[in-house]
């Protein structure tokens, strides 16, 4: 899967948009886990067949918490997550360890290289919301490294995001200025930048590399003000938009000036009475064909 | 006959497939029906009938298809996976099925189910996180950031099991008036079903008549093992809330000042072990480092009053947004300038007065 020779300096590097090692981050990802699994209404919602899924693979798994939910639901399933931080993936295993779930593991792992495991050594692979590190050139490579390590029959399973849809200004505005930072970084799919662009794509990716009885189902996770799921995404996006600064800075799609600004009136703005916001998830899922009977 | 012997059974280091047999044979086990040799053949006959097979997987948290892989030796447990079956499986097979399970499990024991492996502190990597983010967190970020990481740490601690737990941090209202703190609010927190995973929408003040009241007034913690026990504790059962069973209240302290207090309720009466008091109080103590230590307040500064039940609060706490923004528009009106957070605290300060007026929480309420 290395594509270094191809565009030297870029593979190799950590695209994710945030500093992974921060504390804070790594606090706002496991709460953005629990928003994300509750809004889409459980770990997995399409009722996927897990009779013969005995060892899972989550890759980009942050501080692990759909790993830790995963193993503590299914006693029976070894779930393994890998990222590329060596403090989430340490942090992961001491939280694996104090809640005893023995079937839980994590390792360093970079997903923009050739996974480390052997081939067909899965019954499921899953991600989720890797849109803010890997690169569009990346994924048909990707894909066909999470093929490589499942079993004929297992199950490949992606799920991203868009986002960006409010009534709100300053909100929307701090979401575009993401989206266009995206853009220049060169991690997006959309041609002017207006959006994340990934969710029209997942499917592509799994027919073109073969996968057989391809599933997807949507889900809109509302989190405007007096909804259930407001409170968790305010201080998630609270963070969120503080720790995306660097980045959009360092794109020069805005000023520091411009983005303090902008940050006081979107909290602001997310406060009010009248915020509404949606969050559009996609899931789609296909399955690693079985070798033809002669 | 069993009776007899079983002290021997659970001290004895059987670890051969026949002294196994011969111990069951010695007990004249079930001498009417087969024997079962292996651990596997036993659970094969407890989960025949459907019903058991569905509720031991259900408690176990496997499929039934990994029993039944189990029971024919197609996949093999892990011992995790046996402790829970132990627990699972009715406790007339316990002794007969350690004892199989010691076959394979040469560390198994009969008393497995019952015994916690997990850790008594916080691991060192949950302190190392927590000081990196009390060291490089941006100011706005870091009060938050704070508390997302010691609420998920301690609730994994605290709850591995997901029992039904939530964990919220108290804090002294600064007074509006005079210089002695006459309320408590809960500011934020985090819970495992039945509760939701953010509680801040859940605010509430509590006085002199609450557990946390009790707990920051005494500057030591204050433990309510049961909520059917009222009389053992008297005064501090007022605002029991829906799902709450036994609750803890500890102090957040700095420089032996005090800022408030964790309160940790569980919906299993007699949850707190002294296991889980030692963990608290390392929470409570890292929890102090959300705050700014100016903000922490001397004992004698504090003279809670009793407020209020929590559902006579609830109209007055709703439209606090609103209450924000008119705080807003006066100061805009005045030509003054004030930050969201100076306008919240005020907003707070108002509802609180106006409580403080309202009749006090009595037990016939």
């Amino acid at each position: 899967m290395s594509t270094t020779q191809d565009q030297p300096g870029r593979q190799n590097d950590n695209t994710y948009v945030i500093d992974s090692e921060s504390a804070v981050e790594m606090a706002r990802l496991m709460r953005q886990d629990l928003l994300l699994t509750k809004g889409m209404g459980g770990l997995f919602p399409e009722d996927l067949d897990l009779t013969d899924v005995q060892r899972i693979l989550d890759i980009a798994c942050g501080p692990g918490g759909w790993v830790l939910e995963t193993a503590f639901a299914n006693a029976d399933i070894d779930v393994v997550g890998v990222d590329i931080s060596q403090k989430m993936i340490t942090y992961a295993n001491a939280q694996a360890q104090v809640r005893g779930l023995k079937n839980a593991s994590f390792q360093v792992m970079n997903a923009l290289q050739p996974i480390q495991f052997p081939d067909e050594s899965f019954d499921l692979v899953n991600t989720r919301l890797i849109v803010a590190f890997m690169l569009p050139e990346i994924w048909p490579k990707f894909v066909q490294e999470c093929l490589r390590i499942l079993r004929p029959g297992g199950i490949l399973r992606l799920t991203d995001l868009e986002w960006g849809l409010s009534n709100m200004p300053a909100y929307e505005r701090t979401c575009d200025l993401f989206n266009m930072a995206l853009h220049k970084a060169g991690q997006s799919f959309s041609p002017n930048g207006n959006h994340m662009g990934l969710l029209p794509m997942l499917r592509r990716f799994l027919s073109d590399a073969g996968c057989e009885n391809i599933g997807r189902k949507a889900h809109a996770i509302e989190f405007s003000y007096g909804t259930e799921a407001h409170e968790g995404f305010y201080h998630d996006l609270a963070a969120a938009f503080k720790l995306l600064q660097p980045f959009i800075r360092k794109w020069e799609v805005a000023t520091q000036e411009e983005l303090d600004t902008l940050y006081r009136q979107t909290l602001a703005e997310m406060q009010s009475e009248d915020f509404c916001a949606l969050w559009i998830l996609l899931t789609v899922w296909g399955y690693k064909p079985r070798p033809t009977q002669l | 006959m069993l009776l007899a012997i079983s002290g021997d059974i659970v001290t004895g280091k059987l670890s051969t497939d026949a002294s196994v047999l011969c111990l069951l044979h010695d007990v004249g086990f079930m001498e009417d029906k087969y024997t079962p040799q292996t651990w596997q053949e036993l659970l094969g006959q407890i989960i025949e009938d459907p019903q058991v097979k569905q509720r031991i997987a259900r408690e176990t948290r496997v499929k039934t298809i990994t029993l039944t892989r189990w029971v024919h030796n197609l996949a093999k447990p892990r011992e995790d996976n046996m402790r829970q079956l132990l627990k699972a499986i009715p406790r007339e097979h316990h002794l007969v099925f350690s004892r199989l399970a010691m076959i394979d499990f040469p560390n198994f024991s009969h008393d497995a189910g019952s015994s916690d492996p997990r850790q008594d502190e916080p691991p060192s990597e949950f302190y190392a996180r927590v000081l990196s983010a009390y060291a490089n967190t941006p100011q706005p970020l870091h009060t938050q950031g704070m508390y997302d990481l010691l609420f998920q740490q301690s609730i994994e601690q605290l709850d591995p099991d997901r029992q039904g737990m939530s964990i919220s941090v108290v804090c002294c209202m600064h007074p509006l008036y005079g210089d002695k703190v006459r309320s408590l609010r809960e500011i934020i927190g985090t819970g495992t079903p039945p509760w939701s995973h953010d509680l801040q929408h859940k605010t509430v003040f509590l006085g002199a008549e609450s557990l946390a009241g009790a707990a920051v007034t005494k500057g030591r913690y204050v433990v309510a093992q049961s909520r059917k026990e009222p009389e053992t504790y008297s005064l501090f059962f007022a605002h029991w809330s829906e799902h709450e069973q036994s609750a803890v209240a500890y102090p957040i302290t700095c420089r032996a000042r005090v800022i408030g207090c964790l309160l940790v309720s569980s919906t299993v009466p007699h949850y707190f072990t002294d296991r889980h008091l030692a963990l608290i109080e390392r929470y409570a103590h890292l929890m102090a480092l959300a705050f700014d230590p100016r903000d922490f307040f001397a004992p004698e500064d504090i003279a809670l009053r009793w407020m209020p039940h929590y559902t006579k609060q609830e109209p007055y706490v709703r439209h606090f947004n609103r209450r924000v923004t008119q705080k807003f528009a006066d100061a805009n009106a005045e030509r003054r300038l004030i930050t969201l957070n100076e306008a919240q605290e005020r907003a707070w300060q108002d509802i609180e007065e106006e409580l403080l007026q309202l009749p006090p929480y009595t037990e016939l309420e």
